[in-house]
């Protein structure tokens, strides 16, 4: 109880040095963000008084209350290049990245622990080997240039999904799953490649250990001693590395929206990045920070409750 | 046991040091020669697969893709080596005094570098582009900053491992110099960790580049860089892959060497880890 109040102490802290560190990162940028919405045509009481109503000209500390305040209860800030607000341009790109995300995530559960496994049972035998070899070249190549493969092969060649036809999910919810399972696999790849390597040696590091020599004397088969006895610690260092593989996906999502088409918060960023339009890749990164660090501290939580040997 | 020894084994550190080294030279070759002019464009040769005279085709202005890959994954490994240099660098200064000397200036240090290390390093490297602009120079110093959190990191730990150690104690006794202690003394034995780090390091900001050339906002024309060629490739996909095969397997081929060089440095030198 006491770790759990410290880590989600640290959390708020951690979350406001975040902040901090990105509201004063956006506030040294050169330019006046009442010019750069009015535009140069402006007269300069205007862009005066158009300060004055943004609270422009009040002390930072301030200012910076305000806007956590103000990002806390939904109000993001007004976009340069689309005059509205930035909660309603994100609000439905949401659920896209965090769909496409999750599914990879799922996808990463799903080829590790078979992977991981069977090497082990059939550790030095052929088809440990031929994972061996396949993690690693699978990890070795960029999530996007899977994504391109991807496209060549399935999309283009064996015509299983139409590439660039994103179904949006307000339309047809099924075939906008259907979509993204290949931006997604392609997303999963590299991560779950790494995974299974680490989840393999973590695997192999249990099964020399003393209490698996007993379980073995016991008369337990080997399927039996895997999954029932060394599973339950082999995974432990995986959890960790699953916390930070996620927030990758979440980094590696914006490229692979990009590859597939999909609208996304990725795209948001990216075409706000080239647009110069600060009030959105701020509230974007802020809002990304957030999910990483609350999802670190639910890894660190959860690790904690599935490893009792830790004491702090 | 003797046969043993004697007979060439095929383990990480020497798959990786070859790939390396064959991967290091190509790209120092491409720098001063390639079979063609990366940015001569010949109408008349547009998009045509490979052959005897463009090994790797051309691209959709008759460019020779061989050439530009070559030259392309030169701008690349600068980027990375730059990166893990400035990463690399930062990150040891950060993370040894840090380690060593601990107090309330790690506290504060490590609060914020965790902060900044549970943060994916291509997100960090965006917000800088987006406040600074694009181009090499400034992807690199970017990514580098954006690395030093993980390298302080690293270093912290074996530093704070080693602080307490017998070797330590006794030249502290004697009256060796701080500084003397921590680059002469400790540093060395923590070296194979140190390089293995750094080839992560190196392979995540080649990664990282090749994204963000990619989304458009790393390197820029004319500017020839692995990332952009796959972007430029990706309109030509169904027509000529091979716009996109080439410098793709080229960039995994360099990955790759270089992440079995980095493991192997660890399981070969690692010793007491």
């Amino acid at each position: 109880m006491k770790y759990t109040v410290k880590k989600i102490a640290g959390l708020i802290i951690t979350l406001l040095i975040v902040s901090m560190l990105a509201f004063l990162a956006f506030e040294l940028i050169p330019g006046d963000p009442a010019r750069s919405i009015l535009g140069t045509e402006a007269t300069e009481s205007k862009v005066q008084a158009l300060r004055e109503e943004m609270g422009l000209n009040r002390p930072l500390p301030q200012r910076y209350g305000q806007w956590v305040k103000d990002f806390v209860t939904g109000d993001m800030g007004t976009s340069y290049s689309y005059q509205e607000p930035v909660k309603d341009l994100i609000a439905d790109k949401l659920p896209v990245t965090f769909t496409m995300t999750a599914m990879a995530f799922v996808f990463i559960l799903l080829f590790f622990i078979p992977i991981g496994l069977l090497s082990v049972r059939y550790e030095n035998r052929w088809i440990d080997k031929l994972f061996l070899i396949g993690n690693q070249v699978t990890m070795s190549i960029p999530p996007f240039f899977v994504g391109m493969i991807f496209t060549v092969i399935f999309g283009l060649t064996l015509r299983l999904f139409v590439p660039g036809g994103y179904i949006s999910y307000t339309e047809n919810v099924s075939g906008f799953l259907g979509y993204l399972i290949f931006p997604s696999l392609a997303l999963a790849l590299p991560k779950a490649a790494m995974t299974a390597k680490m989840f393999r040696n973590a695997l192999l590091s249990e099964i020399h250990k003393d209490y698996i020599r007993t379980a073995k004397s016991r008369g337990n088969g080997p399927w039996r001693i895997l999954i029932c006895h060394a599973f339950r610690n082999g995974i432990l260092p995986v959890i960790t590395f699953l916390g930070m593989a996620a927030a990758d996906l979440i980094a590696n999502s914006i490229v692979i929206e990009q590859v597939f088409g999909i609208p996304g918060l990725g795209r948001t960023l990216i075409s706000s990045i080239s647009n110069r339009d600060y009030p959105v890749v701020e509230a974007v990164i802020v809002l990304i920070a957030a999910v990483i660090l609350i999802l670190n501290t639910v890894v660190d939580l959860l690790y904690r409750a599935l490893d009792k040997r830790i004491v702090l | 046991m003797q046969k043993r020894q004697n007979k060439l084994k095929w383990n990480n550190y020497r798959i990786g040091l070859i790939l390396t080294a064959a991967m290091t030279f190509v790209i120092l070759l491409g720098i001063f020669w390639t079979p063609y002019d990366p940015e001569m464009m010949q109408g008349s040769l547009k998009l045509k697969g490979p052959s005897l005279a463009h090994w790797f085709g051309t691209d959709q202005f008759g460019r020779d893709v061989l050439s530009r890959v070559v030259r392309g994954a030169g701008s690349t490994f600068l980027i990375g080596v730059g990166t893990t240099l400035i990463g690399g660098i930062g990150g040891m200064i950060l993370g040894a005094v840090t380690g060593y000397f601990g107090g309330w200036l790690d506290e504060i240090l490590m609060r914020v570098n965790d902060a900044a290390a549970a943060f994916p390093s291509v997100l960090l490297a965006l917000v800088m582009i987006s406040l600074w602009g694009s181009g090499t120079y400034k992807v690199m110093l970017a990514l580098g900053i954006a690395f030093i959190p993980s390298f302080a990191r690293i270093v912290r730990g074996e530093f704070m491992r080693l602080r307490e150690s017998d070797y330590v104690i006794s030249a502290r006794l004697i009256g060796v110099k701080t500084p003397r202690i921590l680059f002469v003394h400790i540093l060395p034995n923590i070296l194979p960790a140190l390089l293995s780090a750094l080839a992560i390091g190196f392979n995540n900001a080649v990664l990282a580049e090749a994204g963000m050339s990619y989304l458009g906002i790393g390197v820029q024309p004319p500017d020839a860089s692995l990332g952009r060629m796959l972007s430029e490739a990706q309109t030509y996909l169904s027509g000529a892959p091979w716009c996109a095969v080439f410098p793709g397997v080229f960039l995994v081929l360099l990955v790759l060497g270089v992440g079995l060089l980095g493991e192997g440095i660890l399981d070969r030198f690692g010793g007491g880890r």
